[in-house]
């Protein structure tokens, strides 16, 4: 029992350094971190992942809870300040509850704590966001959806972002994202358009610094991050030869240790060679050639001399990706090449630097984001992924439900409508897909959990409760008051909405939002994020508190399957010693 | 464990208020750690995995490789701060507090006025100084026997006035209207030797936080000779 003791006790020690670390970057009007280094260099950020991977954590419980945020984040795009906030707040629920629980003999262990809140992530959970949460999200957004300016999509994508970026810069953000997601949806639905962006965003943008956020823009083509090495105007349809190797590579350049017997006539041979390859560009009609690596002088006057532009020393994997969409023909002689037609090529002038353009046929553009410094271009590049793996996530998870309430009443056809449909984002509003931002998730939270009749462990229930309105409590903490005030306001209208459930014309009329006019219409959040990241928090306390010993190793330990285990215990111990003898990665 | 909870809970009573005072006390100096360990995490301290082994708290190590335990660095030494067993400052505090609670309010002593007010002349710090140059300058129309000192008294400068008031004319011959009461001129005089002692402690300290809490102390020391002289002057 001693060693638990200890054990909770480093949790909440550890927990809590990294919330304070967070908390004041929370919410729009959570400030950022100024990160120097003795070279100079600066970085500011509120971004979590950023702030918690620039720490100098060395102690395994710390990386272990830096490894459960990055995966989460990774999955939903969202909340890793929230998550260290949630964790802290449940810990410290654990640690006052076992305090004062501390004469009695019936204090149950930790582990047995930590499988009871996993177990309520997966019952009691489940059935209040499903039948409890969604329908009062369902009707509050349905009797409000004539209130709501601009589309649903828009108030997702501002909610995500106000409570990230200062306010002048979400507002320049929000258009920008949005005008990305209408042009590149243009010829596909809704759903394949989120998964298409989310899955190579990191081609579809591009970062620039030394600029204003006022001038990030949307261009058409996508923009190649080097400039053209030979340049010509050239017009119409082009035929673009894909190329990942050198035509010189017959030979060994200079500088390589190697030694070679040279035949006399080697050079001459080795010429002759690539004569005969570029004869046969000539023979294809290839207008341009965009190559992964850096070609041989004598290639670039050959294109000079024959009006071919050259690209050189492109990323190969977005190479790949623009042969991939514009269904590249791969050639079957020389192995390596692809031909693709491209629609033009230009050059574009971003920031400092002039940039390659190459537009395709299938309407393809790119984002341009601009920032004064890196660090801020980073977050906005960070915050502009999450806000698409955010949407992504939402539509996964209703087009799961949909699909799970297909299986079980085959004969409902709306659900195959709202699949195909354009309008998937009404289709998660009507559904309750989504809330107001500003804490009313875990308001409702806080008191189905409390509430709930049927649950069969309610002493949890009350523990995870209790812990949520930490999230709120922290938004607000400029002004404790107001937290009060809306919680109090909320709750009443709760209970009389549940009083006149079936009249819904009767709906309360609620003032919600993060004050900036109490008339104004709120941003919108994802319900099936924020319940994800309640079970990602409690899957990860899970883990921290069957931790039952920490041993330190100073070799790395061999991994293989005289090591595994099949206690918890054990398992976590092996991998907070790998964690622990793995080279601390500086920020 | 629910078969046997009702045997079991009948001898168990919830925590009295003095126990909840010891839980909320000690949630609150857990708070104060964390708070204190996330500043020095984003300073740029590295969190170890390793806990100290006087109160178990985790350690950090600054860029110069050395260990830092936030608790017993910083939050104790704040405790101590207001235990009279352990430190002078808080035990005059409270000898001063419980005389001034029993006696009247002292009446004019000019014999020792200005022994204690010279001997603070030698230090270096120019807060309590001006601020005993400036009690020495008291109601001046009530000096009239020395005239060599009053130009010295009401000049601003301590040094230069240094000198001349070592020459001055005996203490009593100022006819000092500020007040004494023996337990005020101990209580500075101990501050005083606490002073004293801590600049020579600051002299000689090498590490970066000790001399912090070296200057604060002197701070400490400076600003409870400040109210010792408000509480002699009114």
């Amino acid at each position: 029992m001693q060693e638990e003791c200890v054990s909770l006790q480093v949790c909440v020690s550890v927990v809590g350094a990294l919330e304070c670390v967070v908390r004041r970057c929370l919410g729009p009007d959570g400030g950022s971190v100024l990160f120097t280094r003795d070279t100079g260099e600066t970085l500011i950020s509120r971004h979590g992942r950023r702030l918690l991977s620039t720490l100098q954590l060395q102690h395994p419980m710390a990386r272990m809870v830096l490894d459960c945020v990055c995966a989460h984040a990774k999955a939903t795009g969202d909340g890793t300040k929230s998550f260290l906030l949630l964790l802290a707040a449940l810990l410290r629920g654990i640690q006052d509850s076992h305090m004062e629980r501390k004469g009695s003999l019936s204090i149950p262990s930790f582990q047995n704590l930590a499988n009871r809140l996993l177990a309520v992530s997966r019952k009691e959970l489940e059935d209040v966001v499903t039948h409890k949460l969604t329908p009062y999200a369902s009707m509050y957004c349905s009797h409000r959806s004539y209130r709501l300016e601009g589309s649903i999509l828009d108030l997702l994508i501002g909610g995500f972002i106000s409570g990230r970026v200062g306010i002048g810069q979400a507002d320049v953000l929000k258009r920008v994202l949005c005008e990305f997601y209408h042009k590149v949806s243009q010829d596909q639905n809704a759903s394949e358009t989120i998964s298409f962006i989310q899955s190579h965003f990191s081609f579809l943008h591009t970062a620039v610094t030394g600029l204003p956020i006022t001038c990030s823009e949307v261009i058409e083509g996508l923009v190649v991050t080097c400039d053209w090495s030979v340049w010509t105007e050239l017009q119409g349809p082009i035929k673009a030869l894909i190329v990942y190797e050198s035509f010189g590579a017959s030979f060994v350049t200079v500088g390589e240790n190697i030694s070679v017997c040279i035949q006399k006539d080697y050079l001459h041979r080795s010429e002759s060679v690539m004569k005969q390859k570029l004869a046969t560009l000539l023979d294809l009609q290839v207008d341009v050639v965009l190559s992964s690596v850096k070609q041989p002088e004598r290639v670039s006057q050959w294109a000079r001399l024959n009006h071919v532009s050259l690209l050189e020393c492109v990323d190969s994997a977005q190479l790949d990706f623009l042969s991939h969409i514009c269904a590249a023909e791969t050639l079957s002689h020389p192995p390596l090449q692809h031909l693709v037609m491209l629609k033009y090529c230009r050059r574009v002038q971003l920031g400092g630097h002039r940039y390659a353009c190459l537009g395709t046929f299938l309407h393809m553009h790119t984002l341009v984001l601009c920032a004064p410094a890196p660090g801020f271009l980073d977050q906005i590049v960070c915050v502009s992924q999450g806000v698409f793996a955010m949407l992504q996530h939402l539509s996964q998870s209703f087009c799961q439900t949909l699909a799970s309430d297909q299986s079980q009443s085959p004969s409902s056809d709306q659900s195959q409508s709202v699949l195909s449909s354009q309008d998937l984002w009404g289709g998660i509003l009507r559904a309750g897909g989504v809330l107001p931002v500003g804490g009313m998730f875990e308001f409702l939270l806080h008191h189905f959990l409390l509430n709930e009749r049927n649950s069969c462990d309610p002493e949890s229930c009350k523990l995870l409760a209790e812990a949520l309105l930490c999230l709120p409590r922290t938004l607000y903490s400029h002004n404790h008051r107001r937290f009060l005030n809306i919680q109090t306001r909320f709750l009443d209208d709760l209970k009389q909405w549940e009083k006149t459930k079936e009249k819904r014309s009767e709906m309360p009329e609620l003032k919600f939002g993060f004050g900036f006019g109490e008339s104004s219409v709120p941003c919108l959040e994802s319900v099936s994020g924020k319940k994800q990241l309640v079970v990602s928090v409690l899957q990860c306390l899970h883990r921290l508190l069957c931790v039952g010993a920490i041993l330190h190793t100073r070799s790395p330990l061999r991994t293989g399957p005289q090591t595994h285990s099949e206690e918890d215990e054990d398992e976590e111990e092996e991998k907070l010693k790998r964690s622990n003898s793995t080279p601390s990665t500086e920020g | 464990m629910a078969l046997n909870a009702d045997d079991e809970d009948f001898e168990w009573e919830p925590p009295s208020e003095a126990e909840m005072k010891v839980f909320q006390a000690r949630r609150e100096r857990q708070d104060k750690i964390s708070k204190l360990m996330g500043a020095y995490l984003l300073k740029g301290y590295k969190m170890l995995g390793e806990c100290c082994e006087l109160c178990g708290t985790i350690l950090l190590q600054d860029k110069q490789k050395k260990n830092y335990c936030v608790a017993c660095q910083e939050l104790d030494s704040d405790i101590d701060k207001d235990n009279p067993a352990l430190n002078a400052q808080a035990a005059l505090s409270q000898v001063r507090e419980r005389q001034l609670a029993t006696q009247p309010l002292p009446e004019s002593n000019g014999a020792s006025s200005s022994e204690p007010l010279l001997s603070i002349k030698g230090q270096p710090r120019p807060e309590h100084c001006e601020g005993a140059a400036s009690g020495l300058r008291g109601p001046p129309p009530a000096i009239q026997s020395t005239p060599l000192s009053v130009p010295t008294v009401s000049s601003n400068f301590l040094p230069p006035a240094n000198p001349p008031l070592q020459t001055a004319p005996p203490v009593g011959s100022l006819g000092n209207p500020l007040h004494h009461h023996p337990a005020l001129s101990s209580a500075e005089e101990a501050v005083l030797h606490k002073l004293r002692w801590a600049t020579q402690e600051l002299q000689h300290s090498v590490s970066v936080e000790a001399s912090i809490q070296l200057c604060s102390l002197i701070r400490g020391c400076a600003e409870s000779l400040r109210s010792l002289k408000e509480l002699q002057v009114s």
